[in-house]
């Protein structure tokens, strides 16, 4: 009996979201968005379900759909943040008033998208260098300078926001 | 053998850190000593101050939304079927008219008598029992043609209930 294109989405795709929830709200940083990239990448994925029944790898595609929908997120979300915007947090509060983790959250959002991306699921998802290759599509090198640059760059502005 | 855990051991592994070549058994080994250290060398402050914040954003045991699963079905599936039930009531409608067009060509195509054939009906009887079978045969006919009529009449009656019903339902 051929199984239909709705019993595939339903019963391979639709019981990941607890995963690709957790995926995403350590690539965001935020709950409610990352509930919505979740559901965004569902509908995303039903809409071409004629294709499904040839996917070999539905994890792999869940994860690579919704990595494009985060990113396209952050991009929305801080087309151009600059670092400005997180001295003016420092200026107008004492780095003694404002948390720690909202100053390394607001830095992380200054951050170019693929390395916020990196540093996100490294940070805040646990994961290794070589799962974040395999989920990005990035190579192993890149992911490293990805993560050098950034982990690098966290620094430095911490440093110049924390030692006014 | 277990490395000892020395301000010279830890900038080793801070620099790997930041060269992004560290291992995953290293970066766990500098998220724990900067979560237990209460102090640390003065130029190594903000590399503590970073990996505890990090900890502190730690997704891992954040569960997704009680409804979300309930979400993603109704953005999906259930949508989809919505739209099929929506179109429901149209083809039903155009079945109905379907129905009636048909029984009506169907009363249209009824054979009728012709006038040649009328007058073919035309005889002359004499004989009183020759006229009072002719006479039973008309009734018997007249009867029949009668009861094909009203059989047509219920199925019209029927065809446009049921279109009146569908058409009542498309208007709500």
């Amino acid at each position: 009996m051929k199984v239909s294109d709705e019993d595939i989405f339903t019963t391979l795709y639709v019981p990941q979201y607890k995963r690709l929830f957790s995926v995403a709200a350590a690539i965001l940083g935020n709950r409610d968005e990352a509930a919505d990239a979740v559901q965004d990448t569902m509908v995303r994925i039903w809409n071409n379900r004629a294709t499904l029944p040839s996917i070999k790898s539905p994890e792999a595609y869940a994860l690579t759909a919704l990595r494009s929908t985060a990113i396209d997120i952050i991009r929305r979300r801080h087309p151009a943040v600059e670092i400005e915007s997180v001295r003016d947090l420092a200026e107008h509060d004492t780095p003694r008033d404002v948390d720690t983790s909202e100053i390394l959250s607001r830095i992380i959002d200054t951050l170019p998208s693929a390395q916020q991306e990196v540093i996100r699921l490294n940070a805040f998802d646990d994961r290794s260098p070589a799962e974040i290759a395999q989920l990005t599509g990035h190579s192993p090198e890149n992911v490293r300078q990805l993560l050098s640059r950034g982990r690098r760059k966290i620094k430095e502005l911490y440093l110049k926001l924390t030692q006014q | 053998m277990k490395q000892d855990i020395t301000p010279m051991h830890i900038r080793s592994l801070l620099e790997s850190y930041y060269d992004g070549s560290c291992t995953p058994a290293g970066e766990a080994e500098l998220r724990d000593y900067f979560a237990t250290a209460d102090t640390v060398d003065p130029d190594l402050e903000a590399d503590r101050a970073i990996f505890r914040a990090m900890e502190s954003h730690k997704t891992a045991d954040i569960e997704a939304p009680a409804d979300l699963e309930q979400r993603i079905l109704r953005a999906t599936v259930d949508k989809h079927r919505h739209n099929i039930f929506a179109w429901l009531p149209a083809i039903g409608a155009a079945a109905a008219v379907a129905v009636l067009v048909c029984v009506g060509l169907k009363f249209a195509t009824l054979p009728q008598p012709t006038p040649a054939e009328a007058d073919s009906y035309y005889t002359e009887l004499t004989d009183p029992d020759e006229v009072e079978a002719m006479t039973l045969e008309v009734f018997a006919r007249l009867d029949a043609g009668l009861s094909k009529a009203r059989s047509s009449i219920r199925t019209t009656d029927d065809a446009l209930a049921a279109v009146n019903k569908t058409l009542n339902k498309i208007n709500l």
